[in-house]
């Protein structure tokens, strides 16, 4: 059973990740520190070996059949691959075979399947042969009763006077290996199982006696050969009926021969042209041309080979259930490869519940249906990647705590698939409190409670409301959470996807959230040297934010919204203030700074409409991102708010990620060369305060200067240019950039640009090594002339 | 002058201090009193020296004490055989030739010896070499400044031997307050290029020329710029250069000028002492003379009313020296100042020396205390004091705690491979593997109900479904648990053939990352786009809610990583990093553990490498241990531990033991000893954990923790009762309480619940709480500005 599970959590917590570790047991992943992980358990489906057999061609070995063989053109000769993984098509394939026993089928997979091997493994004892050592010995010689160990298999082609390797594929058809316990009747059964596939003209088992008393086996054989053939085709025959032998009367007259041979060949090209093209790609076949070309005839050997690369393009594609079913029209100019590709005939999407049964779930099904993709829907050939991709697409909804699909045999449709989604949904309502007192000691010198109000956090969810993945989450922190004092922090949040209905393929997704946040003014900082001399200044904003997200691909997406903002600014002590600080010799603060605030009070109330549409074609290249991107964000405000703030600020970047050479696309090959070129442009109109002037500098802006080193201006220009060199599987790179204010640092009220020396302009360059998604560079502050060593997350464009 | 003093002064009580206990008691509070001389150092052990102080404090150099005039002879026979083997060796006569140079040029320069700035550069002298002179050298110390005086005097007044004495002064300042100018003045004569109004001087110049039979050679440097944003990379490389200059010929004495007629309360020359300090470093201050140029200009007050001109130069240094404490951020430091002016008009004394406004004639002045700049500065090296004379924040007084850093040693438990926990529950489930079938397929089946089915149900039948699914769960748990550890130990047979066997993940991109909250646009999650690997290597980005404004706030990496090297060894690491233009911060444990099996008996050995950063410090501990497997359910751990901090090293070790009483019990016990530094501290710790009957499925747990540490004889006691319990089902419950015998302690509540979603309740009460507060302050500050209008 191969099945496709992803297992993992995701915690909220301040850290936020991506990983994807891989490890080999889906169990139940709890790091506390892992906020986002993804325990992919995807064993890739093994199918261990092609077995080849063959049914009813078989009689072309016996004495009976005459020369008319020849030209048997609708003769077949069957290809079955099986794998653990696939054993429930053995029903599916009993049906099948040109006039074969459906039964054979039956004895191989039950031969074959390592189950039957691993029971009689276990069986503590053995016989010795009783035998004289050394000697060889017929099968039916041997002794029915007796349990034998086999301590070797070899494999004897006859016409070529050699030993067969023991990895060919022939070992895999024959389920004796060395050291298993079998007897006479097995051994005679795999011999005939051999005998009637097809591949031999004929097989003999010989038995070598060993002095311990086990014995070894030699299988020595004459494979088939047919005439020559030219080309190659290969056509889907899945959900095909395979055509009803029509039953063959031993007294018929050679013209009824002829007769009937005619017909099945007719019919046969009538089942050719009406078989759906398969997907193997033209290189593919032609290499098949070739391998047949090379031949003088084609031998049964030569057919597993082609049968063998057929499924391992298909298997390094992901097509997981394609299978070579048979070889048709031997004997002829063009041999047929028949492949049952494994369309998906239907989805099943079903919950189950934390004990593994059955249950109806509270997900409504839509929800998932989206998130399948195209080619996992009935109609499509199953392919893994695509299956892969359901599981994350549907595990990434968070709704879930575990996915699995597993694709089974369809028993109503030959070489259909059915695709089965099980889902285990997670906790729908989860809510979490905690609280913390201290104690001292108290009055009388005992261990008393520092105060009765607790501190502590809260946090809660709802998520999937009414089914349709509606998320309400909410958490409260405070140092005292019965009469929250000014650490208060919040957040809110109710998100609705699936705005204009869950079966509209155009997907809205509306979100609104209030919260606070407390940051550092990149606007108020000291310029070089003066770092210390300028008190930091704390930016606390509050207020209510709602947007509209509307994702036109993976990638690219728009944004529209509200914002309604209150914005405190404060010192170091918390305490409100109203223009920039700067500390004096003697140690105090000197307050006469640029105004912090557009009311000038330090507290500012905001309204403002805010857009961003993020145009993203960007893609990996074996890890390299290549592509460009261009993002476009724009605030009106709405002159709501203190002293009326009517602005326009408006940014536009561009990215361009260009790849230097071609490479070919696959894992292990080297990335590209890439050199990526950077403009953004910023710009102001309007009632600007400080707090949203924008900044220059910073690992984000100029790299090798700290936030807001350069300066805070109304406009800005930041231009670079980085080059990638691809080393081992990772990158150096090699980066200039340049931020300039424009002159327009002297348009922001008080000129925080100049009050604080700052240049307003500056630009750097260095060298960087990309770690996994970790940034290491050196880079050069242009304008000290010093470098210095970071250390970043992410990638800075 | 009373800057010299207290420089010198600072300078030997921070010399005093560090050697108390030869010195004994140190009354140097006195010192800047004339009446100390040099001859005395007030606190000698020997009595002899005792019985010299009356005679000393008449202050008069001329009359010698009888004492010392009788051993004389003695001593210089002494002195004599010894200078001859011991004068390239012995540091002591070095500073003896020292201060006779010393004494000399006392004389030269028209000084008297009665001056406090001499005597306090004898006493400095005689203090460093009480300092360094051994036991047995002491008396020859003591009598040597008499006789060294006396030969100064010979050799003065006779000029033989010539005097070797030379100076090599570094001049630095912004442009145009009038370096060349003032070496000039020095000189009597123009020997470099001045300009009033521009930067004359363009690359470092070496001027050299006598003044009174001394060899001076000025290093005159280019001017620095008034610091601005644009400036800092010219005064950079300005000052590089200087500093290879000097690295290969280093001056004795600094100048560092400023033009006193300049008036800024706010000093915004401060980024460019700051810059000094960062590429010159911060020890190129303690030679360093403050020189005022244009002196005489007359000054006036802050408020334009004229101020006294003595207050006036001290208000005017004291902001200098400010900034260059703030620079070298260090308050004890004290530069001696001197006044200059070389404007040809200036006041000049019958002797045609200029004479500044307070009267005095500055250019002996000037020479003079450069000699006894270099003086001092070659006494410091030559006893290599300065090495020990830290500038900046001391560090000495940043130690680490020891009872901290031992409990730390006690908790930190090395990792013996692989899951940990994963380990324990194998062994835990180990023996009932065997035992037991399987409860959960015994069970009767259920019919799992639907949805509308369960809501006909009454309220008790509910709860019992309920409950039943519950209890079956924890069966199935249970059972899925034992297979999982079933594969687990197969597969560990087998992984002796395949440790190679991987699977080749396809690159897919990761789901982008949602990042935290903002005002500002979408998070730009482009960013922090990845391929899914299968690395082993986890990482990522701390956040830090106080970050910058407009930006995300990923401030840090974090690091994890376990590697399987080979069957039985394995290693791990984790840890958090943050490198930024000012700050590196690390806090990482790295981990090492090599099991062997022999027998029945599984023995671990482990190393472990800490590094966590403290300040600007790190702490570096590396500890190994091992873990035997004494018998069934019981393991013993020694730990050896080594933690390095500010140049300090801290040696421990422990013992532990563990003990699994029957499945639910689990017993640790550990003792240990760290020391260091002279100290030592003991410490240990008891555990006990009552598992719950569903373990490990259910985490239900009852723990109880006594540690001790003593230090110092002093006892901490610490207990603590940790609990998890499941009150219902969907709801977990952990309380924890900790006290110690200082009865402080804290009790920790954790409540999770899947099924009440009423305790989310308590948030809306605070938000509603909030709210109240909020619009009250409002009001009152709306109140307060009408109040003001």
């Amino acid at each position: 059973m191969s099945k496709f599970a992803i297992n993992g959590q995701l915690i909220l917590l301040p850290e936020v990740s991506t990983t994807n570790s891989h490890l080999p047991t889906p169990r139940k992943h709890s790091a506390p520190s892992s906020s986002h992980e993804l325990l992919n358990n995807a064993p890739s489906p093994r199918f261990p070996s092609l077995i080849c057999c063959c049914s009813s061609p078989n009689r072309n070995t016996e004495p009976s059949s005459s020369g008319h063989l020849l030209k048997s053109l609708g003769k077949s000769l069957f290809f079955g691959s099986i794998s653990p993984a696939a054993s429930q098509f053995s029903s599916t394939f009993s049906g099948g075979g040109g006039g074969g026993d459906g039964g054979l089928w039956r004895d191989l997979f039950s031969l074959a399947t390592p189950v039957a091997v691993a029971d009689e493994k276990h069986s503590p004892d053995w016989d010795s042969h009783g035998l004289p050592a050394n000697i060889v010995v017929q099968l039916n010689k041997l002794s029915g009763l007796k349990k034998y160990k086999i301590s070797d298999v070899l494999f004897f082609d006859r016409r070529s006077k050699t030993t067969a390797p023991a990895e060919d594929s022939l070992s895999e058809m024959v389920p004796i290996h060395p050291g298993e316990i079998h007897t006479k009747a097995q051994l005679q059964n795999d011999l005939e199982t051999l005998t009637s596939s097809g591949m031999f003209e004929k097989v003999d088992l010989l038995g070598n006696t060993k002095p311990d008393g086990t014995l070894g086996l030699t299988f020595s054989f004459v494979e088939s050969t047919w005439k020559s053939a030219e080309r190659f085709r290969c056509i889907n025959v899945g959900l095909m009926t395979q055509p009803k032998p029509v039953p063959t009367d031993s007294d018929m007259t050679d013209r009824e021969m002829i007769e009937y041979y005619r017909n099945q060949e007719k019919d046969y090209k009538r089942r050719i042209d009406k078989a759906r093209p398969c997907m193997l790609p033209g290189p593919v076949q032609r290499e098949m041309m070739l391998m047949l070309r090379d031949q003088k005839n084609v031998s049964a050997s030569l057919l597993r080979r082609i049968g063998d690369r057929v499924v391992k393009w298909y298997r390094d594609n992901g097509y997981a259930y394609a299978n070579v079913t048979n070889f048709g029209s031997l004997n002829s100019k063009e041999l047929v490869c028949e492949v049952s590709e494994g369309d998906i005939t239907r989805v099943v999407i079903q919950f189950q519940d934390k004990l593994g049964n059955v249950v109806e779930g509270h997900t409504q099904i839509p929800i998932i249906h989206r998130e399948i993709p195209k080619q996992l829907r009935p109609g499509h050939v199953l392919n893994m990647k695509a299956a892969n991709q359901a599981v994350k697409n549907i595990f990434s909804l968070n709704l879930f705590s575990n996915v699995e699909i597993i694709p089974r045999a369809d028993e109503k449709n030959e070489g259909g698939v059915i695709v089965e989604i099980n889902l285990r949904e997670a906790d729908k309502k989860s809510a979490e409190v905690s609280t913390e007192w201290n104690i001292v000691p108290g009055p009388g010198g005992a261990p008393s409670l520092e105060s009765f109000q607790p501190g502590g956090s809260v946090s809660f969810e709802h998520k999937n409301i009414h089914g349709l993945n509606r998320t309400f989450m909410g958490s409260v922190t405070t140092s005292n959470l019965l009469n929250p004092e000014d650490d208060l922090a919040f957040k809110l949040e109710y998100v609705h996807p699936h705005l204009d209905g869950v079966y509209n393929s155009r997907n809205r997704i509306f979100k609104t959230s209030a919260f606070n946040s407390r940051k550092l003014s990149p606007v108020f900082t000291g310029g070089p040297g003066f770092e210390e001399l300028v008190p930091p200044l704390v930016v606390d904003r509050v207020g209510l934010k709602a947007n509209i997200t509307e994702n036109f691909t993976r990638q690219s997406k728009s944004t529209y919204g509200l914002v309604l903002e209150e914005i405190t600014t404060r010192d170091g002590n918390i305490q409100i203030c109203k223009s920039g600080m700067r500390l004096l010799p003697d140690g105090g603060t000197s307050d006469d700074g640029p105004p912090t605030t557009l009311s000038g009070t330090g507290v500012d109330r905001v309204a403002f409409l805010q857009a961003n549409v993020t145009r993203d074609n960007t893609k990996f290249v074996n890890g390299a991102i290549v592509g460009d991107r261009t993002v476009f964000q724009v605030d009106q405000g709405l002159g709501i708010g203190s002293k009326c703030p009517f602005f326009n600020r408006h940014q536009l970047s561009l990215t361009k990620f260009i790849q230097l050479k071609r490479v070919k696309e696959g894992s292990g090959i080297p990335q590209p060369p890439v050199l990526v070129l950077h403009g953004h442009y910023g710009s102001c109109v309007g009632d600007l305060p400080s707090y949203e002037s924008f900044a220059i500098g910073g690992p984000n802006s100029v790299r090798g200067y700290t936030m807001g080193e350069l300066g805070a201006a109304r406009n800005i220009l930041e231009l670079s240019a980085e080059i990638r060199v691809p080393v081992k599987n990772t990158h150096v790179y090699a980066f200039a950039e340049h931020g300039n204010d424009l002159g327009s640092s002297k348009d922001v009220k008080g000129n925080p640009t100049a009050a604080y020396r700052r240049m307003g302009h500056g630009s750097s360059y260095g060298l960087g090594v990309k770690l996994g998604q970790v940034r290491a560079e050196y880079a050069v502050d242009h304008n000290r002339g010093t470098g210095a060593f970071f250390l970043r997350f992410g990638e800075r464009y | 002058m009373k800057g010299f003093i207290d420089w010198v002064f600072d300078l030997s009580n921070s010399l005093a201090s560090s050697s108390r206990p030869l010195l004994g008691t140190p009354p140097f509070s006195r010192h800047n009193e004339a009446h100390h001389t040099h001859s005395q150092a007030p606190a000698l052990p020997e009595p002899v020296s005792r019985s010299e102080a009356p005679c000393s404090t008449s202050g008069d150099l001329e009359a010698q004490p009888p004492i010392s005039h009788q051993n004389i002879p003695l001593e210089s026979l002494y002195q004599s055989s010894t200078d001859l083997n011991d004068k390239k060796h012995n540091p002591l006569a070095k500073i003896g030739d020292l201060q006779v140079q010393f004494l000399r040029l006392v004389q030269r320069f028209g000084q008297s010896q009665n001056n406090i700035l001499v005597s306090k550069v004898l006493y400095r002298v005689h203090l460093a070499m009480l300092i360094r002179a051994e036991e047995s050298e002491l008396k020859t110390v003591k009598l040597k400044q008499d006789r060294a005086k006396a030969l100064a005097r010979e050799q003065e007044s006779s000029g033989v031997p010539e005097l070797d004495f030379s100076l090599r002064i570094l001049v630095l300042g912004k442009t145009g307050v009038g370096k060349s100018a003032t070496i000039n003045s020095i000189f009597g004569q123009s020997k470099s290029e001045t300009d009033a109004f521009q930067p004359s001087t363009d690359r470092i110049e070496e001027v050299t020329g006598t003044v009174s039979g001394v060899k001076v050679t000025f290093i005159d440097t280019p001017g620095l710029h008034q610091p601005s944003p644009s400036s800092a990379r010219k005064n950079r490389k300005t000052l590089m250069s200087i500093k290879r200059y000097v690295k290969k010929r280093p001056p004795d004495v600094v100048l560092y000028l400023d033009r006193l007629d300049m008036i800024d309360m706010r000093y915004s020359d401060s980024p460019l002492l700051s810059l000094v300090t960062d590429v010159l470093g911060a020890a190129i201050w303690l030679n360093t003379i403050l020189v005022m140029t244009h002196s005489s200009t007359a000054s006036e007050g802050r408020n334009g009313q004229s101020v006294n001109y003595e207050s006036y130069v001290g208000q005017r240094m004291d902001v200098v020296q400010h900034y260059i404490h703030q620079a070298v951020s260090d308050t004890k430091l004290e530069n001696p100042v001197l006044l200059v002016e070389n404007h040809p008009s200036c006041r000049k004394n019958p002797a045609g020396e200029y004479v500044l406004p307070n009267g005095q004639v500055w250019k002996p002045q000037f020479m003079f205390l450069c000699v006894c700049t270099k003086v001092l500065g070659d006494v410091q090296s030559l006893l290599r004091f300065r090495d020990s004379i830290g500038l900046g924040q001391p560090s000495s007084t940043r130690t680490a705690s020891l009872p901290h850093l031992l409990s730390v040693f006690l908790r930190r438990r090395l990792s013996s491979g692989g899951d940990e926990a994963e380990k324990e529950i194998d062994e835990l489930m180990d023996s009932e593997l065997e035992e037991e079938e399987d409860e959960y397929d015994q069970l009767p089946a259920i019919r799992i109900l639907g949805k509308s089915r369960f809501e006909k149900l009454s309220k008790s039948q509910k709860k019992e479904y309920l409950d039943e699914l519950d209890y079956r769960e924890t069966l199935y748990l249970k059972k899925q648990l034992k297979e999982e550890c079933r594969r687990r130990r197969d597969e560990k047979l087998k992984e002796e053939e395949d440790l190679t066997e991987q699977s080749d993940q396809a690159a897919v991109p990761l789901p982008d990352m949602a990042g935290p909250d903002s005002f500002d646009f979408d998070f730009p999650a482009h960013r922090y786009r990845c391929i899914a690997t299968s690395d082993q290597w986890l990482v990522r980005p701390v956040y830090d809610p106080q970050g910058w404004d407009h930006d995300v706030g990923f401030d840090g990496i974090n690091i994890e990583t376990a590697v399987k090297i080979k069957k039985n060894l394995f290693a791990s690491g984790n840890g958090q990093v943050s490198r930024d233009k000012q700050r590196f911060t690390i806090h990482s444990e790295t981990n090492a553990a090599y099991t062997t099996t022999t027998d029945s008996r599984i023995q671990t050995f482990s190393v472990a490498a800490d590094v966590q950063s403290s300040g600007d410090d790190l702490v570096y501990s590396f500890q190994g241990g091992t873990k035997v497997k004494t018998f069934k359910h019981n393991t013993t751990d020694f730990g050896l531990g080594l933690t390095s901090f500010g140049g300090k090293y801290y040696l421990a070790g422990k013992v532990e033991d563990s003990l699994l009483v029957g499945k639910r019990v689990k017993l640790t016990v550990n003792a240990g000893q760290m020391k260091g530094s002279g100290e030592t501290a003991h410490g240990g710790s008891f555990e006990a954990c009552i598992r719950g009957r569903d373990y490990p499925v259910r985490n239900e747990q009852i723990g109880v923790t006594v540690t001790a540490l003593s230090f110092n004889r002093e006892l901490v006691l610490n207990w603590g009762l940790q609990t998890q319990v499941r009150p219902t089902r969907d709801t977990n419950l952990d309380v924890n309480v900790n006290m110690n015998n200082r009865k402080m302690g804290k009790i920790n509540v954790k409540l999770n619940s899947s099924e009440h979603w009423e305790i989310a309740l308590i948030s809306a009460f605070t938000l509603f709480k909030a709210l109240m507060r909020r619009k009250k302050a409002v009001s009152e500050i709306t109140n307060d500005d009408e109040e003001e209008l």
